[in-house]
């Protein structure tokens, strides 16, 4: 069953044409990746998903529900969270307060103006679990801002995951990452797909052909194919734009 | 219970001022004290507005000059009850700053601050030209209101008190907001707006409410104003007035509510004492200081504090 649906989606700044007639569906409880070269329209494809710019035509359904009218935290609450390309995280909180924020959208008391922080007991678990999850527990009271890279790109995908998605979006999570950093990372995502749906855009292929289930692939704003790793991997067309000798 | 000590000795001091009056010093002191209280309860409010959510208004003024008319147009018209004129400058505050706030928010940065700048600058010229308000002669003899059946705000202690207890109250107020689960989803909206809206939270209506909070922050300070005073005229509402806000705010530490409380009384105090040996040029010495902080102590008094008690702690 596909959770996400997008028909015939564009997107243009001016005259320039960044999407063009996208068509993608991503299944329920898998992880799906989308691949390309650069300026291939990958992360402008989060960007109109998530809300972030209007689309110029087509249509973007999640769990049935047209997108297109929700604005970017409307998008955030029905289920829907994304990390960036470039680290995007509370930078002079300390990690615990990053995740209490995030997990704080899914608090199940309202928030009133006085509302005392540490009074909501959901929040302050699902907060805890969430640091456990991404293995951040031993550096709770750090400030973000002073984490290694790799722990920072962790704390930002542990922010998506504290505010309950069924879908995440995560753009490039090991850029910048050491080989033993992404290894972690590749392992969390694998971890984390056991509860919510992934759609990943990455450009380390080993991480891409071990995770996914299934492979988007985007050139000049177009979908040129998608398949299985193991059809991806053996596409000529695919081959010749972008994987290369692999 | 470090800092409560030292909080709870201060206030017993600033209870005990008055007492001290025309016996230690002159009753004067007492005054400049007040209108010290009342510009903090505006700065207050400008804090948590600049200081929480990063939105630095060039409006402020606007709210005090609008507060400060409209309880003395009905102090002078209508009641000699101090409460009524109150909750209606209030909820009146409340519904200016909604609607100026609901079109200023859709900008940032500088464009907010001369928006809001544009916005008081409407008002400035408004009251100096419109006759009912008294145009640029203001309103005068505006009578010291009663806040209990025999109690009026004629005697200069019986204000300050009054002030001291608004600005207490006020201050308790902002600190339980910053301290509560809204006031950590404000501090994300200065810190990264983009990555709060994409955790679930409408930073626009965020920043709006604390817009309205502030704005009634302002317009009970304007209120305060008027009655002590006995006169409102349209310099409330200048550009100067605003400046000085934000001049107090930077001063004393944005981002902190006692900072803002402690630039109130250094500029108002620098401000008389300099003022009465140098007259207009008092301003430059306040201009120098103000450079120093901003260039030497960016996050004003409070942090210059924190400095020092660091160094002192090494030893």
């Amino acid at each position: 069953m596909a959770i996400l649906e997008l028909k015939g989606v564009g997107k243009n700044f001016g005259a320039l044409e960044v999407l063009s007639d996208i068509d993608l569906e991503v299944e329920k409880g898998k992880i799906t990746s989308v691949i390309g070269p650069n300026g291939a329209g990958k992360t402008t494809l989060f960007n109109v998903i998530s809300g972030r710019f209007p689309v110029s035509s087509g249509t973007i359904r999640f769990k049935e529900r047209d997108l297109g009218r929700l604005k970017e935290h409307e998008i955030t609450l029905a289920g829907l969270a994304r990390s960036f390309q470039i680290t995007n995280i509370f930078k002079n909180m300390t990690v615990w307060e990053n995740l209490f924020l995030a997990a704080q959208t899914r608090s199940s008391k309202r928030i009133s103006l006085f509302t005392p922080f540490n009074h909501l007991s959901d929040v302050n678990h699902r907060t805890q679990e969430t640091l456990e999850r991404v293995g951040l527990t031993p550096w709770k009271e750090a400030i973000a801002g002073q984490l290694s890279h790799g722990d920072q790109r962790h704390l930002e995908i542990g922010m998506t995951l504290a505010t309950g998605p069924e879908l995440l979006l995560l753009d490039e999570p090991t850029s910048g990452m050491s080989p033993a950093e992404s290894s972690q990372t590749m392992d969390l995502i694998k971890g984390l797909s056991q509860d919510v749906t992934i759609l990943l855009i990455e450009h380390n292929m080993d991480i891409v052909m071990n995770v996914s289930d299934h492979i988007i692939v985007l050139n000049f704003g177009r979908k040129i194919a998608e398949g299985s790793p193991e059809e991806i991997a053996d596409n000529q067309e695919v081959c010749r734009v972008y994987l290369g000798g692999i | 219970m470090k800092r409560i000590i030292p909080a709870l000795i201060l206030l017993a001091l600033l209870v005990a001022f008055p007492w001290g009056a025309e016996i230690f010093y002159s009753g004067f002191y007492v005054s400049l004290l007040t209108r010290i209280f009342i510009f903090a309860i505006i700065v207050v409010g400008f804090d948590l507005l600049a200081g929480y959510t990063g939105m630095v208004s060039y409006g402020h003024a606007l709210f005090f000059g609008t507060g400060a008319y409209l309880t003395g147009m009905l102090l002078k018209n209508w009641t000699p009850w101090f409460w009524p004129p109150i909750v209606i400058t209030l909820l009146a505050s409340g519904v200016v700053a909604y609607i100026i706030g609901y079109l200023s928010i859709r900008t940032r940065h500088i464009y907010f601050v001369f928006l809001t700048f544009a916005f008081a600058q409407f008002f400035f010229v408004t009251a100096n030209s419109w006759n009912f308000i008294g145009a640029s002669n203001g309103l005068s003899a505006i009578p010291k209101p009663f806040i209990l059946p025999g109690l009026n705000l004629s005697g200069e202690n019986s204000f300050y008190y009054f002030s001291l207890a608004s600005l207490f109250i006020g201050y308790l107020l902002a600190r339980r907001i910053t301290c509560s689960a809204f006031g950590k989803i404000m501090i994300g909206v200065r810190e990264n707006e983009e990555r709060t809206l994409f955790l679930g939270y409408n930073t626009k209506k965020v920043i709006l409410r604390v817009f309205i909070i502030s704005g009634i922050y302002g317009g009970f300070a304007g209120a305060l104003m008027a009655a002590f005073n006995s006169f409102v005229s349209p310099s409330l509402y200048h550009p100067a007035v605003s400046g000085e806000i934000i001049i107090m705010a930077l001063l004393g530490g944005m981002g902190t509510l006692v900072g803002p409380i402690i630039g109130s009384g250094l500029v108002i105090i620098l401000g008389d004492i300099l003022s009465s040996w140098l007259a207009e040029s008092w301003m430059m010495i306040l201009g120098a200081a103000f450079a120093l902080v901003i260039l030497f102590s960016p996050g004003g008094m409070m942090a210059l504090g924190r400095k020092i008690n660091n160094l002192i702690k090494r030893g």
